[in-house]
């Protein structure tokens, strides 16, 4: 599933009377300023999905798994995603329901 | 920030009222979730992609009491950062 796919089944909603053009243009933006606002390292926080943010790896050294070589790893930052409950319980209520 | 201030910025930029913006925000991480959980990848281009993951059965013993307990199998969305934001956080750090 891609964003014209989210764009897509939404415009298609019976209760949205936006255009399927402006509907991707809103994903699409949303995505946008999420990105910008983890760009710069501020977390994002969307209730009832997840939060996004951005977390600092500290430097340690890692090893060639094939060689057994040591090879230092800097610091590093990673965008991690915590899903929230409400997520988590409706995946699980969904699988559960197959 | 949080989801309230994005639909504001949306709609302001979009010059879409709010009322839309919002229905469609909300939509949008009801539908991602739904993919998710019917085993379907999501992937955002630039962001990075979702997943659902199996965590299997297992059994747990509690340590302080030894008692041990089994764990039934459940399914959880695993998201996995993008190239292009791995690199645009790691290129300009100080």
């Amino acid at each position: 599933m891609t964003k014209k796919d989210i764009a897509e089944q939404i415009a298609d909603a019976e209760d949205v009377f936006l255009s399927k053009k402006d509907v991707y243009r809103i994903v699409s933006h949303v995505f946008d300023i999420i990105e910008n606002s983890l760009r710069s390292y501020e977390k994002v926080q969307i209730s009832g999905f997840g939060t996004f943010m951005v977390k600092k790896r500290k430097a340690k050294i890692g090893r060639n798994p094939k060689t057994g070589e040591e090879v230092p790893v800097p610091d590093r930052y990673v965008l991690v995603f915590k899903p929230s409950y409400k997520m988590l319980n409706m995946i699980d209520m969904m699988r559960k329901r197959k | 920030m949080k989801k309230l201030e994005i639909v504001n910025k949306v709609a302001e930029d979009l010059k879409i009222p709010k009322k839309e913006v919002k229905k469609v925000v909300d939509l949008m991480f009801e539908e991602i979730t739904k993919a998710i959980a019917r085993g379907e990848k999501v992937e955002i281009r630039g962001l990075g992609s979702f997943r659902l993951k199996r965590r299997p059965s297992r059994f747990i013993r509690n340590p302080r009491t030894g008692e041990e307990m089994f764990i039934e199998e459940k399914y959880v969305p695993y998201f996995r950062m993008g190239k292009l934001m791995k690199k645009a956080l790691n290129s300009k750090k100080s």
